[in-house]
């Protein structure tokens, strides 16, 4: 049976030019109980081809139609939106802006009660959906206590005890930790498997292997159209994906390279547990045995960092009584090192990066937080900002003049430079991004991926020494990730700058960082390489987090095939298959 | 963190026992008696029950720092409504020749102004003023410190008051703490790029709030097409809304709304025949 289906579905925003669409044509059939991936990158169309599931897109959003939308064998034309939100609910990327109520379970009921149901209806909706969400012991807490994950999760349950028929997820994972993520995907899935629900849910790339887990279809988007439609594999081997930036799941990628290399499977994985299984038959069939590195594979050298230029002991930050937000934390940072602080929701990572920079101080008198060997506690702002600084996650608190250039030029006006001075530093951190085509464009409107350049480039022309950047490559597609972090390799390289970022992306990490610092509940619970923090993937769940796809295939191979356990590429995973697979059949 | 719009649990019987409704009637009370009353020999009462409520509830002393807050930023009305009390015959019930003996005053011969500065009554006034400012805040935070939204809500859902404005309560005490997050949020990344507002001249003032003012405005607006679309999602505006509880009330919370009603009755007829409270 249909549940939802599109008719030449299009759609423009008031604000864009005629001509311009948000979708264009989109005619397709989702059937009943099935999940859909919508995938593309930032802006392709997806958050608005959900809204329009529901009537928000046009009667919220406003703006011109053309064909129809669908669902529950309801024409969304002719209804109003709260009268759809019993047909379909939506879970939006934010949890914070969806939550109404002091306690998880009032604001389960807040859905039921807007729809003026009986009591006892209510309650039972209620201790359904919170079951469901698998939120029981959190049912007297305040939402604000709860981490990300869960209330993500808070935000399902509302949506479940509205009994819609169909669920539409807008990129719900985007701002978890990595347990966040497993936990709300593994509840979408199950919740559409037991109550036979339609969800639709979209994805930009940086998780696509999260979702990769769940959907029986993608759908891939690209400027408002449909480019690739069909089953999960067959889109992700199309080698348009790369086009729209989106990116493969590792494995994929993987199976794809060693497709390349001549080892042939009889079909390209898209999830772990499928990458897996067909590894072990492949190398049973193969005879191998052990899969073991070349001998002149190249892990990453050991780099040479100057002396350190951070150093941290001691730190404790009390917010009040009750919250220990850090708890003796120390390390040092070396000179030009790449430095990824990772972590769940809460951990400390942010209240860290705030006192490196000045913004908050520790609330014990021992601390020591040094910067190039300067007691930072004892500086005014205005001069730690040219020593260390820090770029907030969202550009948005940040953004405000007319032009790009203008924005750039504001800190170094701020610090009184001279107008040659601040000419010439807003066009030298204008090259690091590529930014000069754009220096005469509005901020306004600007794409997801020009605004997180820009709001690093805003704090480069006060040339401080150690950058810190909060999720530099979040809402950025898998070719904005590499341009983003080729730029500040290059910072590093060129202008002998030290970068730490907080980041979610193990990826990012794994395929980047020269360092990871793991923080839990206040402590700092491990640091060293990538490898060395990966290989340790139970103690990294102390802190939520799961190590890239292609580190937990390792894993998984290691107890049969004795893999190595900290394979942090799919290059070198592919290297490793490929030697292993060449050494057994020529009997070395 | 906590703020002046925060509950938090605890174990005090305004926590535990009184229900919304009662401390509801007990603050709006206390807010119609503050508005009435100006002498502070009748507004000390209500502060210093006030006080004694919040040590019991154990309000951190530090949120009555809004006090001071609020009142500092409100210094030019209050500095200009107190020096505009010099008059005698603004006083009826304290003994005019006492209450306008000059401290510092000045006679303005235009504007009907006439005679202004601090006389005895005007420090007075202000006295009371200040303490009727305090009383309404103390019990503005030991209510909202004691009692979770949800059941205001919910008690505002019982007594039938429509849910758009029970939702606007709500959403209110809900995003009053987010957006002052965002708030420090902005001004700190401001920071961070060398933005101060260490100026005397009122163009830069103007000037340098628009890195502040910009990204205020642009996230609000964000805030709000969100919250919209969340409400919407879940139903809101459908109609006749469910309340979650009844309105049950022990005896205690009959015997204190008689009391807080009845006592108002009786001030409001004391201020009538006897100008209890006035000056």
């Amino acid at each position: 049976m249909i549940s939802i289906q599109a008719k030449d579905f299009s759609f423009r925003y008031l604000h864009q030019p005629e001509g311009e669409k948000a979708l264009s044509n989109l005619s397709f059939e989702i059937e009943e109980a099935s999940v859909v991936g919508v995938i593309g990158r930032a802006g392709a169309g997806k958050s608005t081809l959900v809204k329009s599931l529901n009537g928000l897109v046009p009667k919220v959003d406003l703006g011109y139609q053309e064909g129809d939308i669908i669902v529950d064998g309801l024409n969304t034309r002719h209804y109003d939106v709260n009268q759809l939100a019993r047909h379909v609910g939506i879970v939006l990327q934010n949890p914070e802006v969806q939550i109404f109520s002091l306690t998880v379970g009032d604001d389960v009921a807040f859905g039921p009660a807007n729809l003026g149901l009986p009591r006892e209806e209510i309650f039972r909706r209620v201790s359904e959906a919170i079951q469901a969400a698998e939120l029981e012991h959190l049912v007297d807490r305040n939402p604000n206590e709860i981490s990300g994950g869960e209330q993500q999760c808070l935000a399902i349950a509302g949506i479940l005890a509205m009994e819609p028929k169909i669920m539409a997820f807008d990129e719900p994972i985007s701002m978890l930790d990595p347990i966040g993520k497993q936990r709300v995907m593994s509840i979408l899935r199950q919740v559409t498997r037991r109550a036979g629900t339609t969800s639709i849910t979209t994805e930009s790339g940086a998780d696509i292997e999260a979702v990769a887990e769940v959907v029986d279809r993608l759908i891939a988007i690209d400027q408002g159209e449909i480019l690739i439609d069909g089953d999960p594999s067959t889109v992700l081997q199309d080698e348009r994906i790369e086009q729209i930036g989106v990116g493969r799941p590792q494995v994929t990628e993987l199976f794809l390279e060693l497709k390349k290399r001549g080892v042939d499977f009889p079909r390209i994985p898209i999830t772990l547990a499928e990458a897996k299984q067909l590894l072990e038959e492949k190398l049973r069939q193969l005879g191998v045995k052990q899969l073991l590195r070349p001998p002149d594979f190249c892990t990453r050298p050991p780099k040479h960092f100057g002396p350190p230029i951070v150093e941290v002991e001691n730190i404790h930050h009390f917010y009040n009584p009750q919250v220990h937000a850090l708890k003796g934390v120390s390390f040092t940072i070396p000179e030009r090192q790449i430095v990824g602080i990772i972590g769940q929701n809460g951990s400390g990572k942010t209240t860290l990066a705030r006192h490196l920079v000045g913004l908050l101080k520790p609330t014990n008198k021992d601390a020591i937080v040094k910067v190039k060997s300067i007691d930072i506690r004892k500086l005014r702002l205005d001069k730690i900002i040219r020593m260390i600084n820090y770029v907030f996650q969202n550009p948005d608190d940040q953004l405000f003049a007319e032009t790009i250039w203008e924005e750039i030029a504001f800190a170094p006006r701020m610090i009184d430079l001279p107008e040659e001075e601040i000419k010439r530093l807003t066009e030298e951190a204008m090259k690091v991004f590529d930014l000069e085509p754009h220096k005469d464009r509005y901020i306004f409107g600007l794409d997801e991926d020009l605004k997180t350049y820009l709001s690093i480039s805003c704090i480069l022309p006060l040339k401080p020494d150690v950058l810190l950047i909060d999720e530099p490559t979040t809402g950025l597609d898998e070719q904005g990730e590499v341009k983003m972090m080729r730029s500040l390799k290059k910072l590093r390289d060129e202008m002998g700058k030290t970068i730490v970022i907080i980041t979610h992306n193990m990826k990012t990490v794994g395929n980047h960082c020269d360092r990871v610092l793991v923080m839990s509940k206040g402590h700092l619970i491990m640091d060293g390489t990538p490898r060395e923090v990966f290989a340790q993937s139970e103690r990294l769940l102390e802190a939520d987090i799961l190590p890239p796809q292609i580190t937990r295939l390792g894993q998984a191979l290691a107890s049969e095939f004795g893999c190595p356990r900290d394979v942090l590429t799919v290059e070198e995973m592919a290297e490793i298959i490929d030697f292993s697979i060449h050494r057994e059949m020529s009997g070395a | 963190m906590d703020s002046v719009f925060s509950y938090r649990k605890g174990t005090s019987f305004l926590h535990t026992t009184l229900h919304p409704f009662t401390k509801m009637v007990m603050f709006l009370v206390v807010v119609i008696l503050s508005g009435l009353w100006l002498d502070i020999r009748y507004l000390l009462p209500l502060l210093a029950t006030g006080l004694v409520l919040a040590y019991i509830a154990r309000v951190p002393a530090k949120l009555f720092l809004f006090i001071v807050l609020a009142l500092g930023l409100t210094w030019f009305p209050t500095v200009r409504s107190t020096v505009a009390q010099a008059r005698p015959e603004y006083f009826k019930v304290l003994d005019p020749e006492w209450a306008s003996t000059g401290i510092l005053t000045i006679n303005v011969p235009f504007l009907g102004l006439d005679r202004l500065g601090l006389t005895y009554g005007s420090l007075y006034w202000l006295a009371g003023r200040v303490c009727r400012f305090a009383a309404v805040v103390t019990w503005g935070i030991v209510f909202l410190y004691t009692t979770p939204i949800s059941d205001i809500a919910n008690t505002l859902y019982a007594l039938r008051v429509p849910p758009s404005v029970v939702f606007v309560v709500q959403i209110t005490y809900k995003f009053i703490p987010y957006m002052a997050s965002i708030i420090n949020q902005i001004q700190d990344a401001q920071k961070l790029r060398g933005w101060n507002l260490r100026t005397l001249n009122l163009v830069k003032v103007f000037k340098r709030s628009l890195p502040l003012a910009n990204p205020l405005m642009r996230r609000t607006a964000m805030i709000v097409e969100q919250v919209t679309i969340a409400s919407q999602i879940r139903g809101f505006g459908s109609g006749k809304v469910t309340p979650l509880r009844d309105l049950t009330l022990s005896w205690l919370d009959k015997l204190i709304i008689v009391l807080f009603i009845g006592g108002l009755i009786f001030a409001f007829i004391a201020m009538a025949i006897w100008r209890a409270g006035m000056i």
